[in-house]
């Protein structure tokens, strides 16, 4: 099947105090039609950077986005907005992401007016979207505002918003880190169901890897704004290979005593990394670091059919 | 005996809306060594008890009854100065944001050496030993106290206010949502910091935190929090394996696993309840799943099994309710 | 928006403020019935014009040189006050919102070329500026509006300026701009309703200083000698050395309106700070 999204070699740089930083390198990315992909890392590591060039939020310094087909790296204003329609983005911080002056149903409606629909479906779409993120009956919340729902209906109406235009694709940064934790499995649930009931194509952001576990078939972990490892979730999971997701995985705390109680196999913190440049970024973190590690980068390239790692060793060392 | 002792702590917001119990008859006991968590989701309170026992409330909360028996001693009815000298002397504060406790414009040498000197009453060169030995403590180059706060990672400043906390050899640490803030690998590594600092002092802390996987990590027991109240309270093994409480039940299921089967999650649907005017019964009873008429009544907190404690009317058929409750089916709304 | 103004108004100092404008607004609303004459009328006490008229039951401000009653001009003086006042600060508003949110909005070379332009004008000096602008066409409340509006944007547009930059950041711009919004459909219409409060408040402090400066180029002979105005009034009152003479009660009341104009201004911005800046008041 041809790919929905496809991304080669985005490159982010910002300059700062004449020093130039780079945010993330080289990333090369694909996502199939109802495809879930889930980015790893910490903070810092570019993943938020590369949704949201995905987005066109932010302008890449370097490479091309493509979208069902049509290239958007440069597309501007008008021209963008089929784009807008059919890709869209549900924010880490709900209480933040609608206009405080603006109902539920304006906040709506206003998409749909940007995206050309119809005025006479507007009523048929809001409903239907409602029903979906299960703020029912659907006309007992649009005339309410933002600062009378609690963090989860502000959630569900993000979502909705997300979901108003028909999208095929969804980016979610951090959907959940903000919300109360009875909450939280709601809208992971929710966001699952819109994917499979719609086939919509999903990017997720997260630090958790349990949580991308929950809704990612597939996962990239980036580190200092590199894609270190991609594959399968499970796969990633169970058999790392490179030393930064064994250490990811190894950290993930679970709600069962006696679990993870091993050594984390990571030393230092990310502030020890070496500047870009020459050799791993990894290195001076990494239990198995090597003198190759110094004087090479590796390259990330792929260690079986669906799996890709950036390690000289392919993770021969776990 | 335990190091502390919470008997029936109320603690009140004035609110423009009228008087809401954030803290609403607590009863908690800390054993001395070992680690406490205290979960819950915001607002249930949590904060605020941790922030009373500290005597760090804002200016609109007031503790409004109860007793905290800390050292033998109640440390409610003492005066304001004598508060504050068991209060970070023997009981120390870890804020979320380390921001918080350190002061950004001041090396880090200089704050330490303030508490050392001030509170503690060392001299400079002890001082300057003792800072050193607590930086190499939380795992910090003790060359580090020459820098400013500002200089430091999130997960280094982190330990650099468990350090400052530290300072006075307290025998209970409070920690609030220490490490909420920080990634995941950051996270691990504060946890793991605090963990050998009980084991190696004997420290005795309570963990405010909202993660129950964090609970499972890095604590020995665990009081969950709802609505202002302690709904559960035990072992964590035992509260993790064998919850008694509904909503307990339902914050187990509420998490994905890293490593667990591919189960669907369970959301609580609802929120919690106005504590300006809560429900006269069980204040969980509108969301719960298995709620009956007894539930009108307010249930006591009472042990049910050696040193594991709840809340609930339903707490015989515990065990069949567990059941139940693993599946999402229960949870959705009817 | 109701609410935040009812909670402005629990500020002593804006409270006091607002009451001032609350008052000058009755008054020119209803000056007509309020002045005792009309403010043009020559008095006359017997056959002859009642000059210098001190403080009696009839004329409770007494009378001018020409004879004719200070209340009632005090009174109708409140219109052209509140006129220039209003359309100044207006104007003052308009411009420098429109420069602050695209300057803040926009960044780059609309950011430079505002500033620049900024820089400019608030090197200009007030009086002089329109004192030769009135020397060059004609002199009017027109001049003054106009220098009040030109020379006063750069506060407004400033402070506008700083607060667009925030919300800039904010998540619900960012949601605007992903669901297709343009660019002016942002800034005019999920920007501009949220720093609408801070306009205003920048306009009130312009209300008093437009007064003002009509006062002062009405006093230097600037102003428009036809219209009654305070400035007007204090011109005269000066022409006819209503100071030697020990006339207070002429050119008193005008001086004391136009300061408790330009108080009223102060006074509103400065009960603001707390609603606008709640941090600065919490530190």
């Amino acid at each position: 099947m041809n790919a929905l999204l496809e991304a080669s070699g985005l490159q982010k740089t910002f300059h700062s105090r004449g020093r130039v930083v780079v945010a993330v390198q080289q990333v090369d990315l694909s996502l199939k039609p109802g495809e879930a992909l889930g980015i790893v890392g910490e903070s810092g590591c570019g993943k938020t950077t590369t949704a949201r060039m995905l987005l066109r939020l932010e302008e890449p310094s370097a490479g091309h986005i493509r979208f069902d087909g049509t290239d958007i790296t440069s597309l501007q204003g008008r021209a963008l907005i089929p784009f807008r329609a059919r890709a869209q983005l549900v924010f880490q911080n709900p209480f933040d992401a609608l206009n405080p002056r603006f109902s539920i149903r304006r906040s709506l409606t206003e998409p749909m007016v940007n995206f050309g629909v119809p005025k006479q479906e507007h009523a048929d779409r809001m409903e239907r979207v409602l029903n979906r993120v299960r703020l029912t009956p659907p006309d007992a919340w649009l005339d309410r505002m933002p600062h009378q729902l609690s963090g989860g209906q502000l959630q569900r109406v993000v979502l909705a918003r997300a979901l108003i235009g028909d999208p095929r694709l969804i980016v979610a940064d951090e959907p959940v880190s903000m919300l109360d934790v009875s909450v939280r499995a709601g809208i992971l649930n929710l966001l699952r169901e819109a994917r499979d009931s719609l086939g919509l194509a999903a990017i997720y952001i997260s630090h958790d890897l349990a949580l991308i576990r929950y809704v990612c078939e597939r996962t990239m972990v980036m580190y200092l704004g590199s894609v270190v490892e991609e594959g399968p979730t499970d796969a990633l999971i169970a058999k790392p290979a490179h030393p930064y997701t064994r250490a990811l995985v190894a950290a993930v705390p679970v709600a069962r005593v006696d679990q993870n109680r091993a050594q984390l196999p990571i030393r230092g913190s990310l502030s020890d990394a070496p500047p870009s440049g020459l050799g791993c970024r990894f290195r001076d973190r990494c239990p198995h670091a090597q003198q190759r590690c110094t004087d090479e980068t590796p390259a990330l390239r792929a260690i079986s059919a669906d799996r890709k790692v950036a390690c000289h060793f392919d993770g021969v060392l776990s | 005996m335990s190091l502390l002792s919470v008997q029936g702590l109320k603690v009140a917001y004035t609110t423009a809306r009228g008087r809401a119990m954030a803290v609403d008859g607590i009863f908690l006991d800390v054993p001395a060594g070992s680690i406490t968590g205290l979960v819950g989701e915001s607002g249930c309170g949590k904060s605020t008890l941790g922030r009373a026992l500290m005597g760090v409330l804002p200016n609109v909360g007031k503790i409004t009854g109860g007793k905290v028996v800390f050292e033998g001693r109640d440390i409610v009815s003492l005066s304001a100065s004598e508060q504050r000298k068991i209060r970070w002397r023997r009981m120390a504060f870890i804020p979320q944001t380390a921001m918080n406790a350190l002061d950004p414009v001041q090396r880090l040498r200089v704050q330490m050496l303030e508490v050392l000197m001030e509170r503690g009453g060392l001299g400079r060169a002890e001082a300057g030993r003792r800072a050193e030995e607590l930086f190499r403590l939380v795992g910090l180059d003790p060359v580090r106290l020459s820098d400013y706060p500002h200089q430091f990672s999130g997960g280094m400043r982190q330990r650099a206010s468990i350090a400052l906390a530290l300072a006075l050899s307290p025998s209970l640490v409070i920690a609030d949502e220490p490490v909420t803030a920080l990634d995941v690998i950051v996270q691990r590594q504060i946890l793991d910091v605090l963990r050998a600092l009980q084991s190696r002092l004997g420290l005795a802390m309570i963990l405010v935190t909202h993660d129950m996987a964090v609970v499972a990590y890095a604590c020995d027991r665990v009081a969950v929090m709802y609505a202002g109240q302690i709904v559960e309270a035990g072992p964590v093994a035992e509260v993790l394996e064998r919850p008694m409480h509904p909503y307990t039940m339902g914050l187990t299921h509420a998490f994905p696993d890293v490593h667990g089967g591919d189960m669907a999650l369970v959301p609580i649907e609802g929120a919690p309840p106005s504590l300006i005017d809560p429900p006269k019964g069980c204040r969980f009873a509108a969301r719960c799943p298995f709620v009956v008429d007894r539930c009108a009544a307010p249930p006591a907190l009472l042990a049910h099994a050696p040193d594991h404690l709840a809340a609930c009317w339903r707490v015989t058929e515990a065990e069949s309710l567990r059941a139940l409750a693993a599946r999402p089916a229960t949870w959705m709304p009817a | 928006m109701w609410r935040s103004f009812l909670s402005f108004l629990r500020d002593p100092f804006a409270a006091v403020g607002a009451s001032i404008y609350a008052v000058i607004v009755v008054v020119a609303l209803l000056a007509d019935r309020l002045a005792p004459y009309e403010p043009k009328a020559i008095l006359k006490v017997g056959a002859r014009v009642a000059r210098y008229l001190p403080i009696t039951s009839a004329n409770w401000l007494g009378t001018t040189a020409s004879g004719r009653d200070v209340l009632s001009q005090l009174i109708y003086g409140t219109r052209s006050a509140l006129a220039v006042g209003l359309t100044a600060a207006l104007a003052v508003v308009a411009i420098g919102t429109l420069l602050g949110l695209l300057s803040g909005y926009l960044g780059g070379w609309v950011d430079r070329v505002v500033s620049w332009f900024a820089d400019i004008v608030l090197g200009l000096p007030f009086l002089p500026f329109m004192l030769v602008l009135a020397a060059l066409t004609q002199p009017g409340t027109g001049v003054v509006i106009f220098s009040v509006a030109t020379l006063l944007w750069p506060n407004t547009a400033r402070v506008i300026r700083a607060q667009v930059l925030s919300l800039r950041e904010r998540a619900w711009v960012e949601a605007a701009r992903v669901t297709g919004c343009s660019t002016p459909r942002i800034m005019f219409v999920h920007i501009l309703p949220q720093v609408l409060p801070l306009a205003a408040l920048y306009g009130s402090v312009a209300i008093g200083w437009a007064i003002l400066a009509e006062a002062s180029a009405s006093f230097l002979g600037f102003g428009d000698p036809n219209t009654i105005s305070w400035g007007v009034m204090l011109q005269e009152a000066y022409a006819n050395q209503a100071l030697s003479r020990g006339a207070w009660t002429w050119f008193a009341p005008p001086g004391a309106a136009i300061m408790a104009m330009v108080l009223a201004g102060f006074l509103i911005s400065r009960g603001s700070e707390k609603l606008l800046f709640p941090k600065l008041a919490d530190g």
